[in-house]
């Protein structure tokens, strides 16, 4: 008798537990679902000395709504400061298996330029956030861990796994992530080099749900080599605004 | 159409700046540096599915009264619809994908006064539309109403291109009285086979190559009219953007300067290596301009560049760059840094070697600028 309840919680067990892919899905699953969004964010770079400075920036996104094809999101962005920068705009098409497609407008020269999408791991704005942190974490872009730890962070059951991106070009071999247990949001990511060496902390806070969406109000990110850190608050941000596809194109690089 | 901020909305953007030249060698002797104060403006008011832009820009010299200017660079209304924008007013049109010289940017005239030996451009008077097409394809076409008076720097500036003779600034036109020019592009993004933005385009106007003509003491300007098809794209391939400029020109009219139809052409790459010592990132640059017009310096010039960029919290970045003409001992080698002081002021500094054919002969120039943004 004992061995039956044996097999069968077994059987539950393993028919109820999910893989890391499953969590990275579920929390593509809460984070996803927000049609198209406007944000306005602002940036604060710390040195090692603690000084701050500032940057601002406004985005528009648009969630790619068939999973099917090889398309992602699309997003646009126009930088606010610092002014010697403001009006600068930054177009990305993301492409799921491949590189994605990018234009920077560059105010002051009237200039529409094509960039490469290589640079995932390059500096965003000299913060230190990579292109690759800023960008929507599609779940088929890494490969994962077997298996996950159940553990409490600050009070919070939640899933430990790790992540490791297909991306040859990625500046990462390997992420720790954790997320809520319950919510299936993400509280924290370790981010390691390609020397395998921890390189990054990202604490993520002051979530909103709006609906069956939950998104981010503050990421806090400490680079552990260069001691330098940075906090992205997002000042404002509303979601399901029904947003045309039309304003996702090279029409809106201009002044 | 206001994408990012409320309907009605005023955006505005200002900069005082110091910019200092030191001439190390050159041909006119005259003059060793001008330093000057600079002053930009920039206005944009969104209202319902329209916009109004307005550039101004003002240089004061400390000692070249010639070189003073106050100009309304930009100045234009533009009005969007579902499928097309109009515009009407003063505006800059950029064309081209390289980048030591855009072979096809014809529209606009340069800014002598502000540099000679760089590209800084002065608005047209215009009215134009663009049309989008589903694909996310567009047609531009643009009338240039008229064109205005082409300035220089002072007699005693290195940048004066007559020698002792006089300059009048008034046009001549080489077929009598000036006519309007026309500008017609199509641009297309390929994603499929190809990952490459590809564009066409027509001209028939005035050229944005100069005449000059000389009246008794003093020479003018004269504004050729031509006919120019063209293209300029720009190719994704795996990490490396690959770049092309092409035109052929049709001399229409030509005052009786005896010109013959020509050609132009530049190819190129740039590839850029990350993270190479921390943040950093060193981007290459190889570019090869061709052409067999008198009219251009880009005749079969090799241009090499590296481009330093530290990923710091300045924008920090350091250029390097050489134009070689493969045919003769023409060359130009130039050294740049720009970055932020701070979050309001911004400051670039350059070293320039010259050695060309031209006037100004043999000349090496030291500049820096400042620039406080508010």
């Amino acid at each position: 008798m004992a061995k039956i309840f044996i097999i069968i919680a077994f059987l539950l067990s393993s028919g109820f537990a999910l893989t890391p892919l499953e969590i990275a899905q579920k929390v593509k699953q809460t984070s996803g679902g927000y049609g198209s969004s406007k944000s306005v964010m602002e940036m604060i770079l710390i040195d090692q000395a603690q000084n701050e400075s500032k940057r601002s920036m406004e985005s528009i996104a648009l969630e790619d709504k068939d999973s099917s094809d090889d398309n992602g999101d699309r997003s646009l962005m126009e930088f606010k400061t610092p002014l010697d920068v403001k009006g600068t705009k930054f177009l990305s098409h993301e492409k799921i298996d491949k590189n994605n497609n990018q234009w920077l407008y560059l105010p002051a020269l009237k200039r529409i330029k094509r960039i490469t999408s290589k640079n995932k791991s390059g500096s965003f704005m000299g913060s230190e956030f990579s292109y690759e942190d800023i960008s929507s974490r599609e779940p088929s872009k890494y490969d994962y861990s077997k298996d996950y730890q159940e553990l409490e962070l600050n009070g919070v059951k939640s899933y430990r796994y790790e992540r490791y991106p297909k991306d040859k070009n990625s500046g990462y071999s390997k992420q720790i992530l954790w997320v809520d247990a319950e919510k299936f949001i993400v509280l924290k990511t370790e981010f390691y080099d390609r020397k395998k060496e921890l390189l990054k902390t990202a604490l993520y806070s002051d979530y909103k749900k709006y609906g069956q969406t939950y998104r981010v109000g503050h990421i806090f990110m400490q680079n552990h080599q260069n001691l330098k850190s940075t906090k992205l608050n997002y000042l404002k941000d509303e979601i399901h605004l029904k947003l045309d596809e039309s304003l996702f194109t090279k029409r809106y690089l201009k002044d | 159409m206001a994408v990012f901020s409320n309907a009605d909305n005023l955006e505005l953007k200002n900069y005082l700046g110091l910019e200092y030249k030191s001439y190390l060698k050159s041909a006119q002797e005259d003059t060793n540096h001008n330093s000057a104060l600079t002053f930009q403006n920039e206005l944009k008011y969104s209202f319902s599915n329209s916009k109004f832009y307005s550039k101004i820009d003002i240089l004061k010299d400390s000692s070249e009264k010639q070189r003073d200017y106050i100009d309304i660079n930009e100045l234009y209304l533009l009005r969007s619809f579902k499928a097309f924008d109009l515009y009407l007013g003063k505006k800059i049109i950029f064309l081209g994908s390289l980048e030591a010289h855009n072979i096809v940017d014809i529209f606009n005239r340069q800014n002598y006064k502000k540099d000679m030996l760089s590209d800084y451009k002065t608005g047209a008077f215009l009215s134009g539309i663009n049309y989008y097409f589903e694909d996310d394809s567009r047609l531009n076409i643009y009338i240039k109403g008229f064109e205005e008076d082409i300035e220089f720097s002072d007699k005693n500036s290195p940048y004066y291109p007559f020698g002792k003779n006089g300059y009048d600034k008034e046009l001549l036109f080489a077929n009598g009285s000036e006519s309007p020019s026309v500008l017609t592009t199509y641009l297309k993004t390929y994603d499929e086979d190809i990952t490459a933005d590809i564009s066409y385009g027509f001209f028939y106007g005035y050229d944005n190559q100069l005449l000059y003509k000389n009246k008794g003491n003093d020479y003018r300007t004269m504004l050729f009219q031509s006919m120019k098809l063209f293209t300029y794209d720009t190719f994704v391939i795996d990490s490396t953007l690959f770049k092309i400029e092409a035109s052929y020109t049709k001399i229409k009219n030509d005052g009786g300067f005896k010109l013959e139809d020509f050609y132009e052409l530049g190819f190129g790459g740039e590839y850029t290596f990350e993270q190479i010592i921390k943040t950093h990132n060193l981007g290459l640059i190889a570019e090869f301009y061709k052409s067999d017009s008198g009219l251009t310096s880009m005749q079969s010039d090799l241009f090499f560049a590296l481009r330093y960029s530290l990923n710091d919290m300045d924008s920090s970045e350091f250029l390097a760059g050489i134009v070689k003409d493969t045919q003769n001992s023409e060359r130009s080698i130039y050294f740049k840094y720009e970055g932020r002081i701070s979050d309001t002021l911004k400051a670039s500094t350059d070293l320039r070697y010259l050695k060309s054919e031209s006037y100004l002969d043999e000349h090496l120039r030291f500049n820096c600028e400042i620039k406080y943004y508010f």
